[in-house]
């Protein structure tokens, strides 16, 4: 491989995975609004309309669920179609034809074929876009047996694994938080796929585990660094998986350590976090645990749009090293 | 019902009081307002006043004893009431002084009180609060965690406090306590721990033992084998911490250790609980380190009826097996005479190797171990693959025996001897 510590951003990487694709299967083709000659409400199908021309890079109506639709029977006659929404807000649009046709069609035909779908949903708050343009959906795709539900977290990964997604029989929902975009991260070159299943531990540690997902990967680190100064050793994973979860890599860990935070961005009510969690109290892990699970998810309210409040809405930095503390020094 | 006497939180920053002085007994009269007792904290000595009218009994906690924050003291019975059977669980009531905990929006959801019917003895087994990690540890090592503070919040036991507890008692544990432990060598100095392997006992270090040189060795009988009693493993950390527990009532504090197959899981998880106590670890095809291991094996060993259906498996474990001799098939056999040890024997396969599959991984023992490590395999391991050896941290010494298979300190005495004396330098 040449040039080993190339560098793209998460946008970039995205952009040289779809170019990719398409270059190496003329099946596979993108849809969403504004992704021509616009390149896409961030950028991220950029020129690609200039090299592969507007029958592969469709501009399609302000119809979620027209769109879904053409992207659902066109997977089902063998093509390989991406469909980005602006928003993955509006996927609350277009929900019929991802949960009661994507994800059964496979099943109630016997296994006699499949939709080989990818969604884009730019997701995540922090670009004071207010609550219709800032939440995090991905656990309602995640409840959805018949989906394959990611959350990359680094550039690297986004490309790998944007790559796999394409490459799978079955639809996968592909979730890119929206401030990751302009991360940078060393990214190979060339074609390669990333698993969907497979959960990748960031930093290792000994006294507490932090199960977290997309931009929180980020957050996560950064708390572990502080604590560390304080002796306590902090074990990051990344969970990259919603569906399926790669549970053994959690549960190996939350028997090591014996602790386990799980820092999301969606609501903490009936989320990411909250799968975790009862996976864990039900595992061989239990017996190992010695302190009460936390769980740092988004508040119970639709996001703000006031900046201050948005901030305060989703867990930060602070809020994570203060659990990190509460849970390894025992004051749960 | 009953009111309840209990140790108040009067300031913030308190967790437990000491009982100062008793201003009544059992039987005195009280009215509401009346000082029944004195309390000492770090900051100050205080009076409390009985909050109803009535008759004290149930008056429990010495002058002079600390106790947390929240534990029931006594009883005020009104006219007609009796002492009730059982106290009620301490966290689920609230005492006056007490300020609710601050919630913030990230904040987790209070734990459930814990109320488990342990089956302890000694101080009520309802009022008690301690962690899974702490149950499980004190389960294993034979800790009435009733009879432990605990450092956590509201006095949660946690695993530190019965590790501490583990440590502090060489006398203590019941489970390990009936442990088989022989004194192969009795010398000065840091003894070197033997554990046997699945089917076998300590008898079978004797080769091994007489190549070593200089130094105390001790065998020990696993759970389930040898002589050591019939007990439930319910995991491979309870097999350690009974070995553990017999090492601390033999007042052994450091050792060198070495663990066959079984043996080495055990002592894998043995690193992870007690490794400040380790000089040097040993693992001898040790299981622990990956999935696979030879169901058939493992089933044929439980299953075995006589001799002759015993030979077979155990020929496995050989590569050369010619030296599976008439006396070794006896051997492993008595082991499997007794139907209670032939029991304990499979209720322990089926919880560690449940389907011929390894269930507990300890790789991540050896991460950060700071004594010098080394793994021993036989190239032609038919029992637990040399593959398990493979990826482990770089400070890890591996040496693979050429034409050895599951047995190496039989089938090649020499060198397990000579490795393990560099260990031990």
């Amino acid at each position: 491989m040449s040039n080993e510590m190339r560098e793209l951003s998460y946008s970039q990487a995205i952009q040289e995975a779809l170019g990719l694709a398409m270059e190496r299967d003329e099946r596979v083709f993108l849809m969403g609004e504004d992704i021509g000659v616009y390149g896409g409400a961030f950028q991220v199908t950029g020129d690609l309309i200039h090299r592969f021309g507007e029958d592969r890079v469709m501009d399609t109506p302000i119809s979620e669920l027209a769109g879904a639709g053409v992207a659902v029977g066109a997977a089902l006659l063998n093509r390989r179609p991406v469909y980005e929404f602006q928003f993955s807000d509006f996927a609350a649009l277009a929900m019929e034809q991802i949960v009661n046709q994507a994800a059964k069609i496979r099943f109630m035909l016997g296994g006699k074929t499949s939709v080989p779908l990818v969604m884009r949903f730019p997701c995540g708050s922090g670009t004071g876009a207010a609550a219709q343009h800032s939440q995090s959906l991905e656990s309602w795709f995640a409840h959805v047996p018949g989906l394959k539900v990611v959350q990359p977290s680094t550039p690297a990964d986004a490309k790998g694994m944007l790559l796999a997604a394409i490459e799978d029989p079955d639809p996968v929902m592909f979730f890119e938080h929206k401030l990751l975009y302009k991360m940078k991260g060393h990214v190979p070159e060339g074609y390669y796929t990333e698993p969907l299943n497979q959960a990748k531990i960031r930093r290792q540690g000994s006294d507490v585990t932090i199960v977290a997902s997309a931009i929180m990967v980020h957050k996560a680190l950064e708390a572990a660094a502080i604590v560390e100064k304080e002796g306590i050793s902090v074990e990051v994973i990344d969970l990259r998986s919603l569906r399926p979860m790669d549970y053994s890599t959690l549960i190996d860990s939350v028997c090591k350590t014996t602790r386990l935070i799980c820092v999301y961005e969606g609501t903490k009510q009936f989320g990411i976090g909250t799968e975790v969690a009862a996976a864990i109290v039900e595992s061989a892990a239990f017996d190992r645990l010695d302190a009460p699970i936390i769980r740092l998810g988004g508040a119970d309210c639709p996001l703000p749009y006031n900046p201050e409040l948005e901030k305060a809405a989703v867990p930060q930095v602070p809020n994570i090293v203060e659990a990190i503390r509460r849970s390894v020094k025992g004051r749960i | 019902m009953a009111t309840e006497v209990i140790m108040p939180r009067v300031d913030m920053d308190m967790t437990e009081g000491k009982i100062a002085f008793w201003y009544v007994k059992n039987g005195d009269a009280v009215t509401k307002g009346q000082v029944i007792f004195e309390i000492e904290t770090d900051k100050a000595t205080m009076e409390v006043d009985a909050p109803v009218t009535g008759t004290i009994d149930g008056i429990q906690g010495a002058v002079g004893e600390s106790v947390l924050v929240g534990t029931n003291l006594g009883w005020i019975l009104a006219a007609g009431e009796s002492l009730p059977t059982q106290t009620p669980d301490a966290t689920a009531q609230t005492t006056p002084q007490t300020e609710p905990e601050k919630v913030t929006a990230f904040d987790a959801t209070p734990a459930a009180a814990t109320n488990e019917p342990a089956a302890m003895s000694g101080a009520d087994p309802s009022a008690l609060r301690a962690t899974p990690l702490a149950r499980s540890l004190a389960h294993a090592n034979g800790i009435d965690l009733l009879s432990l503070p605990g450092s956590g919040p509201n006095g949660r036991v946690q695993g530190a406090d019965v590790m501490h507890a583990v440590r502090q008692t060489p006398m203590g544990g019941d489970a390990g306590s009936d442990l088989h432990l022989n004194w192969i060598v009795r010398a000065e100095g840091i003894p070197l721990v033997l554990l046997h392997g699945f089917g076998a006992d300590q008898g079978g270090w004797r080769n091994l033992a007489a190549q070593i040189k200089g130094v105390a060795i001790i065998g020990i009988d696993l759970p389930n084998h040898g002589k050591s009693g019939s007990s439930t493993i319910g995991s491979l950390d309870d097999v350690a911490a009974a070995v553990v527990s017999r090492l601390n009532r033999e007042g052994v504090k450091e050792f060198h250790l070495l663990g066959h197959s079984l043996g080495g899981a055990t002592a894998l998880a043995m690193a992870e609980m007690v490794s400040s106590r380790l000089r040097s670890l040993t693992l001898l095809a040790p299981a622990g380190l990956g999935a696979d291991i030879n169901g058939g094996f493992i089933d044929g060993l439980c299953r075995a009826n006589s001799e002759a259906s015993l030979k077979p498996w155990l020929a496995e474990l050989f590569h050369d097996e010619r030296l599976l001799s008439s006396s070794f098939v006896a051997t492993a056999y008595k082991q499997l005479e007794s139907v209670q040890k032939r029991e304990g024997l499979r209720a322990m396969a089926k919880v560690l190797m449940p389907d011929g599959t390894q269930a507990t991984s300890k790789r991540t023992a050896l991460e950060g171990l700071a004594v010098p490590t080394k793994v021993i395999w036989g190239n032609d391991d038919r029992i637990i693959p040399l593959k398990h050896a493979q990826g482990l941290p770089g400070r890890v010494a591996l040496h693979v025996l050429k034409n050895v298979g599951h047995l190496s300190y039989i089938e090649a005495t020499d060198d397990v001897a000579a490795l393990l004396m560099e260990q031990m330098r």
